[in-house]
């Protein structure tokens, strides 16, 4: 029987107001890889932020691993990546290791103290991204890959079961952004982590997701990508050749 | 007079032990609000502070009493207007910052003018402390860095990434109020010391002089501690033997610290390239 990882029911989200999300029900299962898109300002990263639990809705319900939002503790089972990762201070005096240990602090009780099997842990997720070399370099001195690579371990160290993509790859290169998928593609599968990716690239995302949940303020289509690439309402909706755009790949 | 002899006063002991809690705690605060863009807002809260010995002297009832409840709120006010005014913090630090001086110079003026108690709080003399000033500078200085101990991932996540930190359920308000309030009972703490002028260099050089070196956060909390206790030292010894301003000295050290260790970083950084 499908678990319900997150369930959206009729969720409004205004800023002053401007609309930003109109009515929203959705439910994401277990082990379900969702590409969310939409064209800009559709509401793709509000809705991210609801779930999160940054933007408070102005109607509606949520539920997360069963819980009730405004209840919901559980941080450490959800991992998340954000857009903005040029957003913090670039000659803040951390060290890589310093960050990706922030990931892990969701998951303790005040005073939130690492011990050494934290230490191990981070060991672990900079060796498998391949940068345990830049441990203990600052932050500021690092490429837009590197520092994609260190947001990455931060969103997975506590290896979350739900993982919130907001446009990831960006900052990668072709190679890496392969990698970063593949990686994705293996935690979905082996270890049925549910990820929500975000992206505008509507090219590429039927490579990754097995369902699609396109946005533009309310709900265009959600559902598996068999369904949409065969629906007629979404072909009349988007034209064929974008139809086509967006399943060529699947 | 050598230093042996100078450390027999009870006046230098008292300004050596309050001093030295004082900057350390000025340090380990310099460095996240540095760090939360939020530097000037000792700046703002010593203004404010200048208005509230100015209301204490109007009332006459004691500086210190009308200044912590005063400023506490003013730093707390400089929160909200950040969240519900939608303005960066320098220009919430700015209108309140202007409001506490204009205040101020009003009450002063309404008392007569400026007299000699307040312009002492204008520029400070730690060499004129009280027993009852070192009691409360350690009381308030060990408060402020269990706080930051017991908090200290909190306070890291939150001052490199504010939407991660509360993505990872770390309640951002609570911190940050806990922060500036904290800040806003230094800055009257240290207005004893250095005075209202010049507060905010004891925020914020310690911190961006350990961030010419420090590699880690935790590495430049103790770098800006030990950074702001050398020039509080320093700076009170070369005051006395030299017979100048202490809050003064303590800054230009504090400068010169700063000066030192930027030219040691770019000398570091051509020497790498090379």
């Amino acid at each position: 029987m499908p678990v319900n990882i997150l369930s959206v029911r009729n969720l409004c989200i205004n800023y002053n107001s401007l609309e930003a999300l109109n009515v929203l029900s959705f439910d994401v299962e277990k082990a379900d890889y969702v590409g969310l898109v939409g064209p800009n300002g559709s509401g793709k990263t509000t809705l991210v932020k609801a779930i999160l639990g940054l933007v408070r809705p102005s109607g509606g319900a949520m539920t997360l691993f069963g819980q009730p939002m405004p209840e919901f503790r559980d941080w450490y089972k959800v991992g998340y990546l954000p857009q903005k990762m040029h957003s913090f201070n670039p000659h803040f005096p951390s060290t890589v290791r310093e960050v990706v240990a922030l990931g892990l602090i969701s998951r303790k009780k005040f005073p939130r103290r690492l011990d050494k099997s934290d230490e191990t842990a981070i060991t672990r997720m900079l060796e498998m991204l391949n940068i345990a070399h830049i441990a203990n370099k600052l932050i500021g001195e690092l490429s837009g890959g590197q520092l994609q690579k260190v947001f990455i371990a931060r969103a997975l160290i506590n290896e979350p079961e739900l993982i919130i993509l907001d446009e990831p790859t960006t900052a990668l290169d072709p190679e890496t952004r392969e990698n970063f998928f593949s990686l994705m593609r293996e935690l979905n599968l082996k270890q049925r982590a549910t990820i929500i990716l975000v992206t505008h690239d509507i090219g590429t995302i039927g490579e990754h997701a097995s369902k699609l949940l396109y946005l533009d303020k309310k709900i265009i289509f959600y559902g598996s990508f068999d369904e949409f690439c065969v629906s007629d309402s979404m072909s009349k909706y988007f034209g064929r050749s974008s139809q086509h755009i967006i399943c060529h790949k699947h | 007079m050598d230093l042996n002899e100078m450390l027999h006063y009870a006046f230098i002991q008292r300004a050596l032990i309050a001093g030295s809690f004082i900057a350390v705690l000025c340090a380990v605060l310099g460095v996240l609000l540095v760090l939360r863009r939020l530097s000037l807002i000792g700046d703002g809260l010593a203004h404010v502070a200048f208005g509230s010995v100015a209301l204490g002297l109007v009332l006459r009832v004691s500086p210190l009493y009308a200044s912590i409840p005063l400023v506490t709120a003013s730093s707390l006010g400089i929160l909200k207007l950040m969240e519900k005014a939608r303005i960066y913090g320098d220009a919430a630090v700015g209108i309140v910052s202007s409001l506490g001086i204009a205040g101020g110079v009003l009450l002063a003026s309404m008392a007569g003018g400026f007299n000699v108690d307040l312009f002492s709080y204008l520029f400070g003399n730690i060499l004129s402390i009280s027993l009852g000033d070192v009691i409360t500078s350690i009381a308030v200085s060990s408060i402020v860095l269990l706080v930051v101990y017991f908090y200290y991932h909190d306070i890291l996540s939150l001052t490199f990434d504010e939407e991660f930190a509360k993505a990872s359920g770390i309640n951002a308000a609570r911190i940050n109020s806990i922060i500036v309030m904290l800040t806003a009972v230094t800055v009257v703490l240290t207005m004893k010391i250095v005075g209202v002028m010049l507060t905010s260099a004891l925020l914020i050089l310690p911190a961006v002089t350990a961030f010419q070196v420090a590699r880690g956060f935790g590495k430049a909390i103790v770098i800006a501690s030990a950074v702001s206790l050398f020039s509080v030292f320093a700076g009170i010894i070369l005051s006395f033997s030299m017979n100048l301003p202490a809050g003064a000295s303590i800054v230009i050290v504090n400068f010169l610290l700063f000066a030192f260790m930027f030219a040691c970083r770019g000398i570091r950084s051509t020497v790498k390239k090379q």
